[in-house]
């Protein structure tokens, strides 16, 4: 037989240490769990069966956690709640995420190549590096995005959105950028959209892909650990 | 509009009955869905995903009180019962029910002849 308790924190995706309110909302939940599968085992569905469809009763884990903080909090207190848990599980992970790759990239330039370094290996292609490095370290920052977001609580959508923070960002900027030259000198970029979609692909696009393989190399460890 | 008299219904309703449900005895969450499953010969089906928080904000708002008890299967389980409030909160809650019904079947004939 599971560990229960274990089994509805983690779907409930409750932070390690649960405070004592949590704790008495996961064992009376694991409760109820236990009950409906001895409830199946006695209709005489296997072991496994029992199981799979006893926390199958709960489609949406995520969302009666949700529910269950809107109770426990109250109506007049839910805006406040709610706006508190979407900073703590969608504004500043993202945030976070953001900084910490901007950051990273301010320091890989101007820790590394200079316009007023010399040498044939300039012209070698390595002026790309430290953009190559940035974008392969994207990774680290969408997992963290993600891992913040899942900690305080977060749903899925919202730590997805979480851990592309950085890329949603610097797509909207760009396209902001780009919109504000065709307004004040339209003839910059008329016939220089293929760079413009470029500037998209390399700043947001090829960042996006990369926090989101950071994201699911995370999620695939957590369910590792999991299992 | 029409979304939000449902809930409002939906909301309504399952509070009567787990009031009604606890003015007869303490009852912990699995044996209140069991009972209303059984009372209603299946037509009425309350998942852990609608009361439980149903059953927190209930006790939030004092209507209803739970401890833990060891239940009949010796473990323990959290019972609720029914506070003076909830008890006070039971007879209007019936009434307003009673009527709501009445209007309804005045209107649309709902009830058995």
């Amino acid at each position: 037989m599971p560990d229960w308790n274990a089994l509805v924190r983690d779907r409930l995706g409750v932070v390690d240490p649960p405070s004592n309110e949590e704790e008495e909302i996961i064992a009376e939940l694991a409760g109820h769990v236990e009950d409906l599968y001895e409830e199946l085992r006695g209709k005489g569905i296997s072991d496994s069966d029992a199981i799979g469809q006893a926390v199958g009763d709960i489609a949406d884990w995520h969302g009666l956690a949700r529910r269950i903080r809107k109770a426990k909090a109250g109506e007049e207190t839910m805006s406040s709640q709610s706006m508190n848990h979407r900073t703590k599980t969608l504004w500043l992970p993202g945030l976070i995420g953001l900084t910490a790759s901007m950051v990273w990239l301010m320091i890989l330039q101007r820790a590394t190549l200079k316009p007023t370094m010399t040498g044939p290996w300039l012209h070698s292609g390595l002026a790309f590096m430290p953009y190559l490095v940035w974008l392969i370290s994207q990774p680290l920052f969408g997992a963290a995005g993600a891992y913040l977001s899942r900690r305080a609580g977060g749903e899925p959508r919202t730590e997805l959105t979480a851990s592309l923070f950085p890329a949603i960002v610097m797509f909207g900027v760009w396209w902001v950028l780009v919109a504000c030259i065709v307004v004040t000198r339209y003839s910059h970029v008329s016939h220089q959209w293929p760079l413009v979609f470029a500037g998209a692909l390399f700043w947001s696009i090829l960042p996006g892909l990369s926090l989101l393989l950071g994201r699911s190399l995370y999620l695939r460890t957590q369910n590792l650990a999991r299992s | 509009m029409l979304k939000r008299i449902r809930a409002n219904v939906a909301r309504g309703s399952t509070e009567l009955v787990i009031l009604s449900l606890l003015a007869e005895q303490p009852l912990y969450g699995f044996e209140i869905s069991r009972r209303i499953e059984e009372r209603t010969d299946g037509a009425l089906r309350f998942e852990l995903a609608s009361l439980y928080p149903m059953l927190y904000d209930l006790e939030r708002r004092g209507l209803v009180r739970g401890q833990w008890q060891p239940s009949r299967t010796g473990r323990d389980r959290r019972y609720y019962s029914l506070t003076p409030k909830g008890k006070t909160q039971l007879a209007p809650l019936r009434r307003e029910w009673r009527s709501f019904f009445q209007a309804l079947d005045c209107l649309a004939g709902v009830s058995d002849a």
